[in-house]
This record gives structure tokens, C-alpha cells and sequence, in this order.
């Protein structure tokens, strides 16, 4: 049970529709940028993604030819654990079911590996069944390098940080493995309806 | 909450008296959560000033004119008044003697607050590690 903070009443923003807002989460109009280390900025002709691990052989498209793959445009709303929602953002990019097309792995889960060096693990079944993307165009235009671009990972219904900027390939794994801020104290899953911020949430 | 003090016009220092503080390394931050009395919840993550080795824990505050949290820590909370905390928070953006160094600091506006926790940590254990501070 909290405390009541003497005085506060709250500055509570008409939101359309609050129920889209997940618990202990605020809608901002503008898109914050957060990051671990410097930007990365890697020319498109040496950019690939590469799907590896419990697969055998592992596969890999150059950014033309993942272009080609097929495109998805979806319009989802995204939760940052630092507590700011962003409602109805518009990406392109190619769903991870398209990638996976065809994959024969006994994998369960996966660790989404960027340039930078850095991981973020989630379980298959979170980033397949239309439920994630390998993101390159925002509202309709290249996708910025501040976040992620050339092409950065969406699972709108996982907080943000699992949907890893600058994204280069997806390695499938037999066992989970905390990634980078999983390691630091983040929930190993993060689902912001069930507020899932910190371990032990 | 024993006491604010108004670092700069925006800025306000929080020093806190703590129940049941496990301790933090410098660097890491903490969650602050308002309940107002109809039960409506606002949170923001703040970072921590005061060095592991200080007796109260300090959050210094960047005062935003249209915040929500940060103008009721500025404006609103009187001393004595409590506060829900939940942390200490993040084990990478950390610094502590033993890592080492040559440290350099780069940091702009409210962005000093952990390195100033990590400089008075610096102090706190009289380390000799070279560390430099680029501030704007």
C-alpha cells in the first residue's frame, strides 16, 4: 500500500483512451532517445541479418535482399520502462515469422544481438505470431540512427528495451540467457501490463 | 524528507532519511512514486547524488515546467513529508574505486548527478584514481 503524497493531486493529460496505457506509465508526443553507448553507423552495403545458433546453417541476408524479403506495416503503440508510452507509431519492416520461415530449430528462445554489442533475450513465442519486427522505416521514412536505424527490432508488447536498436541478427537458443540490462537488474520478460520493470516484479 | 536545497533556479536537492536501505554504488538511481489521495500514481526514475558512504540519500532534481513529478519535489514536498522510493536501481552506469581508472566524466545539464555521486565516492575513500569532470 503507498503512501499518500501529501499535496499531489497529479497533472493527469487527457489521454483518449486510458486504457491503452499501461500501469505506472505516462504518454508523451515526442520520441526520447535512450542509450547504453555511441551510436553505431554502419554503411548499408556491409549491413546483413543473420539468423544463427540452433540452427543448422545458419542464414544471413544482405540489406537488399532483406529489403526483398517482404514488408509489414504496422501501427502499435510502445512502452519504455523509464515510464513514457508512445501511442500509434507506424514502422515497416519485415516480420520475424518471415524470417523464420522455414527454420527447422528445437531453439525456445532467442538473443537479439545489435552492432555495439548490444543483447536482449526473449522466448520465441514473443517474437513469433505477428507479434515482432525487424523495423527499418518510422512514419513512413528511413528509420533515424538515434533509434536504431538502419533497422531495429519491434516487440511492441514487451518494454522497449527488448526491441533492440541497430539490430543485426537473431540467435536462436536452446536454454534463456539474460542480455545486457537483463543482467543489470531488468525483468527477465518485461511485460508492461503486468509491470514487469526490475527482477522480482 | 529532511531537507531541499536549491542546488541552482532549477535545480533542488532531496536529501532523504531512509528505512531499510540496503545501499547503492554510485551511479544508480532510484524510482520515485507519488500517490495522490483518489489512489492516481505518477513515477519517475531519479538519479542518486550522495556517495554509498553519505548518511542520507540525496536526489537532485532537474525542475520541468510541464512534469509532473519533478514540480511537486521542487515546489511541493515539505520536510517531514514521506516519500516512496523503490531502488537502488541499474548496475551498469556505475563507478566505484575498485574499477579503476583514469575516469573521465562528460556530462550536460541535470546528466552530472550520478557522476556526482561518483565523485563524492571518489572523495569519500580519498581514491587517488585520476578522474575529470567536462561538464556543459
Amino acid at each position: 500500500m503507498s503512501p499518500i503524497s501529501r499535496g499531489f493531486t497529479g497533472r493527469r493529460r487527457p489521454v483518449a483512451d486510458p486504457s491503452r496505457v499501461p500501469p505506472g506509465q505516462y504518454v508523451t508526443e515526442d520520441f526520447p532517445v535512450l542509450s547504453a553507448g555511441p551510436t553505431p553507423h554502419t554503411a548499408l552495403d556491409e549491413w546483413s541479418f543473420t539468423i544463427d545458433g540452433a540452427l543448422d546453417p545458419a542464414v544471413s541476408w544482405p540489406w537488399e535482399e532483406f529489403l526483398a524479403l517482404g514488408a509489414e506495416t504496422v501501427t502499435v503503440d510502445i512502452h519504455c520502462v523509464t515510464k513514457w508510452s508512445k501511442l500509434d507509431t507506424t514502422w515497416t519492416g519485415v516480420s520475424v515469422d518471415t524470417l523464420l520461415d522455414g527454420v527447422d530449430s528445437a531453439a525456445e528462445y532467442v538473443t537479439v544481438w545489435s552492432d555495439g554489442g548490444y543483447t536482449t533475450n526473449v522466448a520465441l513465442e514473443d517474437v513469433t505470431g505477428g507479434k515482432a519486427w525487424v523495423a527499418y522505416a518510422y512514419g513512413g521514412a528511413p528509420l533515424e540512427p538515434e533509434h536504431g536505424g538502419p533497422a531495429r527490432l519491434l516487440v511492441p508488447h514487451l518494454y522497449f528495451w527488448k526491441s533492440a536498436k541497430w539490430v543485426r541478427g537473431l540467435t536462436l537458443t536452446l536454454s534463456d540467457e539474460p542480455g545486457f540490462w537483463e543482467t543489470y537488474g531488468y525483468h527477465n520478460h518485461g511485460d508492461p501490463w503486468l509491470e514487469q520493470r526490475y527482477q522480482g516484479d | 524528507m529532511l531537507e531541499l536545497i536549491e542546488e541552482t533556479p532549477r535545480c533542488t536537492s532531496v536529501v532523504l532519511k531512509l528505512r531499510d536501505w540496503t545501499g547503492h554504488r554510485a551511479g544508480q538511481h532510484v524510482d520515485v512514486r507519488l500517490t495522490a489521495q483518489d489512489g492516481y500514481q505518477a513515477q519517475r526514475s531519479y538519479s542518486i547524488a550522495s556517495s554509498p558512504e553519505d548518511e542520507q540519500l540525496v536526489l537532485t532534481v532537474e525542475r520541468l515546467d510541464d512534469g509532473e513529478v519533478s514540480p511537486y519535489l521542487a515546489d511541493e514536498l515539505r520536510p517531514g513529508d514521506e516519500l516512496e522510493l523503490r531502488g537502488p536501481v541499474g548496475g551498469y552506469f556505475v563507478w566505484e574505486e575498485s574499477l579503476g581508472g583514469p575516469v573521465l566524466l562528460i556530462a550536460g545539464g541535470s546528466g552530472i548527478v550520478p557522476f556526482r555521486a561518483m565523485l563524492r565516492h571518489r572523495a569519500a575513500v580519498r581514491s587517488e584514481v585520476p578522474a575529470r569532470l567536462v561538464y556543459s
